[in-house]
């Protein structure tokens, strides 16, 4: 029985691709993705009109590789298909990683393996390729690392970011942003209500919560409110104890206070017509949730309320309930606001010395975090700390182009945000290039012809950005690539490099962490997909002609 | 001589006038006072309510500017205190700790008000509008600013400095490495930053090349410093004149500005303790006004070049 005539349950079979046809039809699946994404990697970027589903409506027009590669959701004929996703899936595991690099990684990918294909052709063992690639791919990697650089002043920041979007006012505001609120901040993307790129410095701190009180912030609908003198109650409590709130309440009072913040994990119907008695225009009383969602994150981020707002927090864990609270558990800020989806606090009366004891401890501790999901926690919260939040304001015409903007401009902080914590690297294909210099002291020592044939599908993949940039900008890639060689790379990170497209190329940077993830899933990928011998895919089933 | 205001002194300025004589500003329980007779008489400038900081610009001389912070917001004149503007700040219950006004000599107009709960405020606009700026600056008890010479402006608090790059809009506790203290006075001179404490004397670092903090010898026992002057010398090292709540001190920082070695040259006693004090240089010598708790104003020079101090009479 051969796994072509297995049966299916649902009537579907399977087919299997093993020949040389069909393994040329895979590859041609590659290279259709491939050559879609060329034309967007710049000098001057391109741009790939979609068609959509019905073709009837205007196109949609990309200028990012991740987008294109997500579009394409299925090409004719199938083999062929099962290339392209092959390459669609590897590219968009670059871009779920480091938010960019998706072109880099596509035209590498694209070179190594057609060089690749032609080494098999000609009677290369893949098994040994793929071993000597991936062995060799680590010289890459060091190289890299040499020649990264911390990112540091404000041009830097612009031509790191207008690498990455390829709009100047984007990249001047998003680098006015970073250099001002530097890499542990908050910086929100929202479309402008002028229609211009802008952003604003904040100076509050604030968390993402739900009101737990849709009666007392009716009206609240896409509006904030603004507290004064405000008392505040940081508890991960289910609130469901009168007894608790009346003491709460009277504790507020009896402070001055002129409005009442309470946090707590959920809110009884009885508390809340407590509450909504109680509340008043000269006294509003607000109840939102206890922030973030796994409880180590929620008494974290308790502590630091009630660090920075002077609170005792009462916490589940150690216990608290309605009577053990005492009127100096209450925190206080001299502003806050509360919408239906956050909460900000600004000024708050904790003592400056514990305040500034917390961040120090904090920064102490997200200096010596390796684990990059606990680092961005960490990274956040001293953002709240330290209250270093922007808003960037994105510009746009109609809602689909504001999406577009927006998409574009978180991609492109966090390019930056990558560089600020990473470094960065010569941009416009000269790091990746430079590179292949540390290809040659091998060549000498190779013991096989496979192990001489994957050096030179490396240093082929090396000059594959660069020769793409000259293709595009109609120069000769062999000339561009040589000159640049020859410049040597002090010479290229000082002056601009070889090439001259129209518009300002000086100080192209990109993020050392994209260019290494691109190039690392570029280099396995190849190495897995050289090994593809037959193509399993499901045939659609048979549709009957009689009912 | 010294002069009885008869009410408590929150903060003082001196400016010159036009014909070069010196004008002496105060800021007190029951408002603005004036005097331009090296404080044996004052004039009111403004009545109508408590004064808790003030500063006159640096060309007072020639556009008259005085910024002073009262409950709730900052007055302005423009005509060297004949008449006020009333601007109001973000929160109304805000008090203000300290002011002051860049001009626009080769950089843009900057004014900073640092309030005691509230944090701080900015004008660009020859205050028309102030704006709470805090993005950044975390610790809202502000002591003491200095707008800046255009590419740095401080902010002291009761437990360290903030310092901005970006004319105020951003604050960074780190930019100048951190410093454990309560800072009570700052000045600038190019890229070297000295910050005055409440209990730890004063302390210097150079920003370019980035140095550490050292501190002045023996700075700390002259009680909270409220006035700190610079005046370059000629060759290059710097004259730094403190003045603390019991002393007034004169040292010479080296031509290198970024290190010790740092020089006392001179140690002066007060006559009567100080609770806030300003300074001026003037030529050879450095203008230095101290009030005390009873709402006496000692004006007295330091004289740099024979290490003396005198009483002005």
């Amino acid at each position: 029985m051969t796994l072509s005539s297995l049966p299916r349950p649902n009537g579907y079979r399977h087919g299997v691709a093993g020949d040389e046809r069909d393994i040329a039809a895979f590859d041609r699946g590659i290279y259709a993705l491939a050559t879609l994404i060329k034309p967007v990697y710049g000098p001057i970027n391109g741009v790939v009109a979609n068609a959509g589903p019905t073709g009837r409506s205007a196109p949609e027009l990309l200028t990012d590789g991740a987008t294109i590669a997500r579009r394409l959701t299925e090409i004719e004929p199938r083999v062929e298909n099962s290339g392209a996703m092959f390459l669609r899936g590897l590219l968009w595991d670059v871009h779920r990683q480091v938010g960019d690099g998706t072109s880099t990684a596509a035209i590498v990918f694209e070179a190594m393996y057609r060089e690749g294909r032609r080494g098999i052709g000609a009677g290369l063992n893949a098994a040994r390729l793929r071993e000597h690639l991936l062995h060799h791919s680590r010289h890459v990697h060091i190289e890299l690392e040499r020649q990264c650089s911390p990112l540091s002043g404000r041009a830097a920041l612009q031509g790191l970011a207008r690498s990455a979007c390829g709009d100047e006012a984007l990249a001047r505001a998003i680098a006015d942003v970073y250099a001002g609120v530097g890499i542990h901040s908050q910086v929100d993307v929202r479309p402008s209500r002028t229609d211009r790129v802008g952003y604003d410095f904040l100076g509050d701190s604030y968390w993402k919560a739900h009101s737990l009180d849709d009666g007392l912030v009716r009206g609240l609908i896409g509006q904030r409110v603004e507290l004064s003198n405000c008392a505040i109650f940081v508890s991960d409590l289910d609130l469901d104890e009168p007894h608790l709130l009346i003491s709460v309440l009277t504790a507020a009072r009896n402070r001055g206070a002129d409005s009442l913040l309470l946090i707590g994990r959920s809110l009884s119907k009885q508390c809340l017509g407590l509450l909504a008695a109680n509340s008043s225009s000269a006294f509003p009383i607000y109840a939102m949730s206890t922030p973030d969602a796994t409880p180590i994150h929620q008494i974290e981020t308790m502590d630091d309320i009630a660090t920075i707002a002077g609170a005792v927090a009462s916490k589940q864990a150690t216990g608290a309930g309605p009577d053990s609270f005492k009127e100096n558990d209450l925190g206080f800020c001299r502003r806050g606001w509360v919408s239906r989806t956050h909460f900000g606090l600004f000024a708050g009366q904790g003592a400056s010395e514990s305040l500034r004891q917390r961040i120090r401890e904090l920064r102490v501790t997200l200096r010596n975090t390796r684990d990059g999901e606990r680092e961005k926690q960490l990274s956040l919260r001293l953002s709240r700390l330290t209250a270093r939040s922007a808003v960037l304001w994105i510009d746009g015409g109609t809602e689909r182009i504001v999406e577009d903007r927006k998409r574009l401009a978180e991609r492109t902080c966090r390019v930056v945000r990558n560089a600020l914590n990473n470094g960065v690297l010569p941009g416009a294909g000269i790091a990746l290039l430079e590179c292949s210099r540390s290809i040659d002291p091998h060549t000498a020592a190779v013991t096989e012809p496979e192990e001489a044939f994957a050096l030179h599908m490396l240093r082929h993949g090396l000059e594959a950005p660069v020769r793409t940039l000259a293709q595009n900008n109609g120069q000769s890639p062999g000339v561009v690539i040589t000159q640049s060689l020859n410049r040597g790379l002090s010479k290229t990170l000082s002056q601009p490099p070889p090439l001259d497209p129209v518009g300002n190329h000086e100080g192209i940077l990109d993020s050392f962490e994209v260019i290494t993830a691109a190039w690392q899933h570029a280099v396995s990928g190849v190495a897995q997909a050289l090994t593809i011998g037959a193509i399993v895919f499901p045939r659609s089933p048979t549709i009957a002609s009689a009912p | 001589m010294t002069s009885q205001l008869g009410d408590t002194v929150f903060d003082l300025a001196v400016g010159r006038h036009t014909d070069g004589g010196l004008v002496i500003l105060a800021a007190c329980q029951n408002g603005v006072f004036i005097s331009v007779d090296m404080a044996e008489t004052w004039s009111g400038l403004w009545l109508e309510g408590m004064a808790t900081a003030i500063a006159a610009s640096p060309n007072f001389a020639s556009d008259g500017v005085i910024i002073a912070g009262v409950y709730g917001g900052i007055i302005q004149s423009d005509d060297a205190g004949a008449s006020w503007a009333f601007r109001s700040l973000d929160d109304p219950r805000s008090l203000i700790a300290s002011v002051s006004i860049r001009t626009s000599n080769g950089s843009s107009p900057l004014m900073l008000a640092g309030s005691v709960d509230d944090g701080l405020y900015r004008s660009v606009d020859w205050g028309v509008t102030w704006r709470p700026s805090n993005c950044g600056a975390y610790i809202p008890r502000i002591t003491s600013v200095l707008a800046g010479n255009g590419q740095l402006s401080l902010a002291g608090t009761d437990v360290g400095l903030f310092v901005s790059t970006n004319d105020g809009l951003t604050w960074d506790d780190e930019l100048a490495g951190e410093i454990d203290a309560e800072v009570t006075a700052v000045a600038m001179e190019d890229n070297l930053i000295l910050i005055g404490t409440a209990l730890d004397g004063v302390y210097a670092k150079c920003m370019n090349p980035n140095q550490t903090w050292y501190q002045l010898a023996d700075s700390a026992l002259v009680g909270a410093i409220s006035a700190i002057a610079t005046v370059p010398d000629s060759d290059g090292s710097i004259r730094v004149v403190t003045v603390g709540n019991t002393h007034a001190q004169q040292y010479r920082l080296n031509v290198e500005r970024h290190s010790p070695p740092v020089h006392l040259l001179r140690t002066d006693v007060l006559p009567t303790p100080a609770v806030t004090s300003t300074v001026l240089p003037s030529g050879a010598t450095v203008l230095a006004v101290a009030a005390d708790t009873q709402g006496s104003i000692l004006p007295f020079s330091i004289d740099l070049e024979s290490l003396s101090s005198a009483h002005l009479d």
